[in-house]
């Protein structure tokens, strides 16, 4: 039987070569990344460099462009998490008999086909004035010409973005939850509490959501992290002001002031580091990885 | 077991029109690029088309846009680092699988993920530039590897556990070489979770607009910077086409075998 | 006795595969530098394009523009010079990003040999060192090129020094809904007027095109056509923008979507103008009204017109890029764009309707014909009617100013 309890230290040298090998691949790319954006953001490399220097540092407290991305997109990020967690929940365990294993299940599938441009494309099409949807409006009477209908895409709100991200993750959650819904065996769980007395509340509120949060909390934090980072659909449908994170580093990237390149990879690092703590607070609290 | 009695109980009318309008509602996408890019002329406050026409398709497919080169280009991109990534994946995560701290790896692996691929793109792009590597596919293909590499770990690392470790003890001690173990043994059971791992790094690369973006330098004319660049210049039609394109192989794939849609958990 | 694994072999091969397409991809021909180009006469270095494959970077926001690049001039130039024609996107500030980020990582050849650019981009590229140059006087085409005239020869205030290549010629419009606004405003004061009665109707993009409705503003402000001339003067914006961003924040709330975002590109400015959100648009393409009106894009009823204090005019180059491998190539290219039979097509408003920067007198007779009988089109405003109306762009850094004010004024 393969020992499993093995520790870093009293590997032989050519299996730590290998772990580090295999790790480094992942691992490296973006520790380089983040410490070339630090010594940029710190005047150590760049074209019009001069040397060390934490004036960029000091100027983002002075500034609020980067401290309103960084909230709008954390902001962004929760409000789209929490809706799909929601809206997911609640259709998985109420259809999850109606929609049954044929048409149903395959077209949740539909939704994964698509990519962020097409997602913004379609989001375009139909959230915009002259969109479906506001030609259904029209129709209805309910406005008169396209500049009546409410301001979804282009908004200060982010309201584009969030419908597009939500309309995204909700079939991957709902395919995620009905699996997990399975494995996780809720439905004996579910049928024990019952049994020991518990009314269709309090098993929903003690069994199958705790269960069903907690094994997804891992992909839940991917997903925020995904939707905090997110580049195309805000490209396509977001607003000059608020910015995403990611469209407002690349904006400082290009902008005419070349001196201002620095605050760019300055905004790439914070963003990093709060995705990384992220990730790390998330799964910390995992039970131990059981293998298999 | 719950399925039997979940098919005896009866659905309720309101939950079946609930699913139908869900299923309605993830076919309306593609539904809706359809109609987009064979539509002459769609302006407010039609509801539908007043015309069809071919001629979208038939720039799409046999102008000079060049957007079959654009196909092949992501798909042969695309496969490629699957290929890579799903072999290097299958290496690592066997590596790591057989390690006490195994969940500190698959954390580790999680690293590229912290930053969105635009701007590990824009951070990296000097040490591509000075790899040789930006404005090439080959560029691209190890941008995307890097993501791709990281997600089959977390796919494959879910395979290797004490009964695969017992069925490759048991034979080797019935004499089979690591080779023969690997071909006859491993192999084969590993095979649907590798095709799984195979589809799902083939999107993360066929869907990616932001490596190609940075990376690409405008020069790998992949399908995602093709839809962008009509979206950007008005032309809806043509960005429907496009990214129909974009969503039919996947689609495809998806529907003939849902399988390959596990999520790692 | 050392076993290598089968998966050190697999790992090795594919790290070796990695390194091995890192490096052996990039062996092109070595840059020629501007030196070996500097000796050539123009047939050798015509001989030396043949077969080249030249990256031009430009916007790529107007279908009729790409359509002219892709249909006439690529064709065209690989029949008649052997050189293809690669179109990149890129513009403004992410094409002097991208070369400096090459700079940055001493990068010998640029992927990049020949750019659209303007006057703030020409100026970044300046500053950078990027450009290769001067290389105008060796085209042949050049002797055409009216560099005597102050909207071409001088870009944002900086004289063009054979450091940039003039393509063609704008003039900013306003574009209007004849039916919708049966008199449209022709001054300031005009336009806050109508915008208070039509709230929701009108509005101008964040981009290089609003800029320039901006800049005219500006102008009209200063009240003199000369009052922004010469380098970047901090009292004068101070001055002027002071009371350009007071003048907008009056009517923001009367703008589309109540001032609260803007179009974000004249491309979605265009669409909303078409779907009929609002009343106006602007263009720096003379001949936008017509073609878009031809091919069904803009209504009928659309007109263009220029506000009574004249509205910012200017050209727009092609630079050279100065680590370009291709600099035979990029030559070629940008001396068939100003030849007169690529610039007559660009012409045409079924094609582009873009200006010329070629001096008309100084062509040979069937083009000089060709050039004079040439009609605007019916929807935009006559030849007469636009002398005079002309503003000349001032310092790049006016330009900047704006963009930033843009965001701290309006979107806050």
């Amino acid at each position: 039987m393969r020992i499993f309890a093995r520790s870093f230290s009293t590997e032989p040298a050519h299996r730590r070569l290998r772990l580090v090998l295999c790790a480094a691949l992942a691992v490296v790319p973006p520790f380089l990344g983040l410490g070339y954006a630090l010594a940029y953001s710190l005047g150590l490399v760049g074209a019009l460099a001069t040397g060390f220097t934490g004036e960029h540092w000091a100027k983002l407290l002075r500034t609020s462009d980067v401290t309103r991305a960084l909230g709008f997109s954390l902001a962004v990020a929760a409000v789209t998490v929490a809706l799909a967690t929601v809206l997911a929940l609640g259709l998985s365990l109420a259809l999850r008999r109606a929609l049954g294993r044929g048409l149903g299940a395959t077209a949740l599938f539909v939704p994964l086909a698509l990519p962020g441009v097409v997602a913004a494309l379609i989001g375009f099409q139909f959230l915009g004035g002259a969109g479906v949807l506001g030609r259904l409006a029209w129709h209805l009477g309910w406005i008169a010409a396209p500049q009546e209908f409410p301001a979804l895409i282009f908004d200060r709100h982010g309201l584009g973005i969030v419908i597009a991200h939500t309309a995204l993750a909700v079939p991957l959650l709902m395919l995620l939850f009905t699996r997990l819904h399975a494995n996780e065996r809720i439905d004996e769980f579910a049928a024990l509490a019952r049994t020991l007395g518990a009314n269709r509340l309090a098993v929903l509120r003690r069994v199958t959501l705790p269960l069903l949060l907690r094994r997804a909390a891992p992909s839940l934090s991917l997903l925020f992290a995904g939707v905090f980072g997110a580049y195309e659909i805000p490209l396509l449908l977001g607003a000059q002001r608020p910015e995403m994170i990611s469209i407002l580093a690349r904006r400082k990237f290009a902008l005419f002031d070349l001196h201002q390149r620095p605050e760019a990879f300055l905004i790439a690092a914070i963003y990093a580091a709060i995705v990384l703590t992220l990730v790390w607070i998330a799964f910390r609290k995992q039970p131990p990885a059981h293998v298999g | 077991m719950s399925a039997d009695s979940a098919n005896a109980i009866a659905v309720s009318w309101p939950r079946r029109a609930g699913a139908t309008a869900l299923i309605v509602l993830c076919w309306l996408p593609v539904a809706y690029l359809a109609l987009l890019s064979l539509a002459r002329d769609w302006a407010f406050p039609a509801l539908l088309p007043p015309g069809l026409t071919l001629a979208t398709w038939r720039r799409a497919l046999a102008g000079n846009d060049g957007l079959v080169t654009s196909f092949a280009t992501s798909a042969l991109i695309a496969l490629l680092v699957a290929t890579l990534a799903t072999a290097a994946g299958g290496v690592a995560s066997r590596v790591f699988a057989y390690h006490r701290h195994r969940g500190w790896w698959v954390l580790a692996m999680h690293a590229p993920f912290a930053l969105s691929p635009v701007i590990l793109g824009t951070c990296l792009l000097y040490f591509f530039i000075r790899l040789g590597l930006v404005g090439s596919s080959a560029g691209v293909i190890a941008a995307q590897f890097i993501f791709a590499y990281a997600y089959a770990v977390i796919v494959l690392i879910g395979f290797w556990n004490p009964h695969v470790a017992a069925l490759e003890d048991l034979a080797r001690t019935l004499g089979a070489g690591r080779r023969q173990v690997f071909q006859r043994v491993v192999f084969p059971l590993a095979r649907p979770l590798l095709a799984v791992a195979f589809f799902q790094t083939f999107l993360l690369s066929w869907f990616d607009y932001g490596l190609a973006a940075v990376i690409g330098a405008g020069k790998v004319p992949v399908l995602t910077l093709r839809v962008t660049e009509y979206m950007g210049s008005g032309n809806v039609q043509l960005a429907a086409a496009c990214a129909l394109l974009l969503i039919v192989p996947p689609l495809a794939l998806l529907l003939l075998n849902r399988r390959l849609a596990i999520l790692a958990a | 006795m050392i076993r290598i694994s089968h998966f050190r072999l697999i790992l090795l091969g594919a790290l070796g595969m990695f390194v091995a397409g890192s490096f052996g991809c990039r062996r092109g021909a070595p840059p020629a530098t501007a030196a070996a180009v500097e000796n050539l006469s123009w047939d050798q270095i015509a001989t030396q394009a043949r077969g080249q494959t030249v990256n031009l970077a430009m916007w790529q926001g107007d279908p009729f523009i790409n359509a002219y690049m892709r249909d006439y001039v690529a064709p065209a130039l690989l029949a008649r010079h052997g050189v293809t024609l690669r179109i990149l996107p890129g513009q403004g500030g992410d094409l002097v990003s991208t070369l400096m980020t090459e700079i940055e990582a001493r990068k010998a050849a640029s992927e990049i040999d020949l750019m659209w650019i303007n006057g703030e981009t020409f100026y970044q590229l300046r500053q950078l060192k990027a450009l290769h140059g001067p290389f105008t006087d060796r085209l042949p085409n050049a002797r055409y090129v009216d560099f005597a005239n102050p909207f071409i020869g001088v870009d944002f205030q900086q004289p063009v020094g054979g450091m940039e290549c003039p393509w063609g010629g704008a003039q900013l419009l306003a574009i209007y809904h004849e039916e919708r606004v049966p008199s449209p405003p022709r001054t300031r004061a005009a336009l806050a007027e109508w915008v208070r009665a039509h709230p929701g109707r009108f509005t101008f993009d964040s981009s290089f095109t609003g800029m320039s409705f901006l800049k005219s503003l500006l102008y009209e402000i200063a009240g003199d056509r000369t009052a922004l001339a010469g380098p970047f003067d901090e009292a004068k914006y101070a001055r002027y923008g002071g009371e350009l961003w007071a003048y907008v924040k009056s009517i923001q709330p009367y703008l589309w979507r109540e001032g609260r975002t803007f179009p974000n590109s004249v491309t979605q400015q265009h669409q909303l103008f078409a779907s009929g959100e609002i009343d106006f648009t602007f263009s720096l393409n003379d001949g936008e009204v017509d073609n878009k009106v031809a091919q069904g894009l803009f209504p009928a009823a659309a007109r263009a017109y220029v506000f009574d204090g004249g509205m910012i005019k200017n050209s727009h180059y092609l630079g050279v890029v100065a680590r370009s491998p291709h600099l035979a190539g990029a030559m070629v290219v940008c001396n068939f764009l100003i030849s007169p039979e690529a610039q007559w097509e660009k012409h045409k408003p079924a094609v582009w309707g873009d200006g010329t920067v070629l001096d008309v007198a100084r062509l040979p007779d069937e083009w000089r014909e060709k050039f004079s009988a040439a009609r605007p089109g019916t929807r935009s405003p006559t030849r007469s009617e636009l002398s005079g109306k002309g503003l000349p762009e001032p310092a790049a850094q006016y330009m900047v100013r704006l963009y930033e004010d843009f965001r701290t004024q309006l979107l806050h």
